[in-house]
């Protein structure tokens, strides 16, 4: 796939490195002249060095061929403009964009773009969850935190230790989709017996969340 | 002066610009809001500016809500930075469905994201190139006598 970025230092650093590894095609934009140097350096794709707001700066990235475009410049307004640009010149269907104010994720929605993702708001959400329940190993929500997806650790003192999954009484909203034992990944079934040092991936609807580690955990201290 | 029903109106961004209209408008006795991000900006308003002023971000929604956009009859998104500009024009007319909104605009290729929108746009640089044209001709005309 064709992929432009424009803008941000780590993340589209960091964002191509991951991208170039899996064969995509990236081109990246930036409007600081000594990092699009470090960035050509460092990597194997065209570097741009301009305000990606503009038409023929995004014309020289050859948008217009591109599957789709992320938007990481530290400015909302930017990344908004980027967007619409991108959408309504050249029909690129997908794009992406950060905001650094949270409240823009509705705001960039009301105006059309539909993905924008906001890191503040991502990481208070993980980092609310994972301070508080210590055997919570992952936590991600998924379309705006309509569910979620937890990894949380079975102590041998936790009270579904041994337990079969048939005998766990898990809300009818809620699934245990995957056991990760050691170095084996387990699709259970009602027979299946959880062990000490399992890792649990459980899929539920927030509202549900706290119950589900209750049960598994054997307190809620959320 | 002709009478329009325009009197709540906020003013988004100090500029010269900006700041020229805010101080126009307070002197024709509507209730002017300025908005800028730096409070030195509000040094280019007119001494006898009697509207309001407030420091904030004028792309952050509750900072326009804070404002009074809920009941504006006019924003004017003034800017110096296009995006800006945009971001404020789009959000006061989509979102808060603000009867009149008028946005300045620099980069005549950017005009395409407001298309579907009820936005008017002022173009310094068209507006520049006609005044260049007025004088142009006005000097042609004098060697032609």
């Amino acid at each position: 796939m064709n992929i432009v970025m424009i803008g941000g230092r780590r993340k589209i650093d960091f964002l191509a490195k991951s991208l170039l590894s899996k064969g995509h095609g990236v081109t990246m934009i930036h409007d600081d002249e000594e990092y699009c140097k470090y960035l050509s350096r460092v990597h194997d794709a065209p570097v741009i060095y301009g305000d990606g707001s503009k038409p023929y700066i995004l014309e020289d990235a050859n948008v217009q061929g591109a599957d789709i475009v992320i938007a990481l410049t530290p400015y909302d307004a930017d990344n908004l403009v980027i967007c619409q640009l991108v959408k309504k010149v050249y029909g690129v269907k997908r794009v992406f964009a950060t905001v650094s104010n949270p409240k823009n994720v509705e705001v960039f929605k009301k105006l059309g773009i539909n993905t924008a993702i906001s890191a503040t708001y991502i990481m208070t959400g993980i980092i609310e969850q994972m301070a508080s329940i210590a055997e919570m190993t992952s936590f991600i929500p998924i379309e705006e935190g309509k569910i979620v997806v937890m990894e949380i650790v079975v102590r041998d003192n936790s009270p579904v230790c041994g337990k079969s999954l048939a005998e766990i009484p898990i809300p009818e909203q809620a699934i245990i989709g995957c056991i990760i034992r050691g170095v084996n990944s387990i699709i259970p079934r009602g027979k299946t017996q959880i062990q000490a040092d399992d890792k649990l991936i459980i899929l539920s609807p927030p509202k549900i969340q706290q119950k589900i580690v209750k049960l598994i955990v054997g307190r809620d201290d959320i | 002066m002709k009478k329009n029903n325009y009197n709540y109106i906020i003013v988004a961004g100090c500029s010269r610009f900006g700041a020229h209209i805010a101080s126009m408008l307070s002197a024709q006795g509507k209730d002017v809001v300025a908005l800028d991000k730096y409070s030195s900006s509000f040094r280019k308003l007119s001494p006898d500016y009697s509207g309001f002023s407030i420091v904030a971000d004028a792309t952050d929604i509750d900072e326009l809500t804070r404002a009074g956009i809920e009941k504006a009859d006019v924003v004017v998104a003034a800017t110096d930075d296009d995006n800006v500009n945009i971001m404020i024009a789009q959000i006061a007319s989509r979102i808060f469905n603000v009867p009149k909104v008028v946005s300045r605009l620099y980069d005549t290729e950017k005009e395409i994201v407001y298309q579907d929108f009820n936005i008017q746009i002022i173009y310094p640089s068209r507006l520049s190139i006609t005044e260049f044209e007025k004088l142009i001709l006005i000097d042609n005309m004098e060697e032609l006598k």
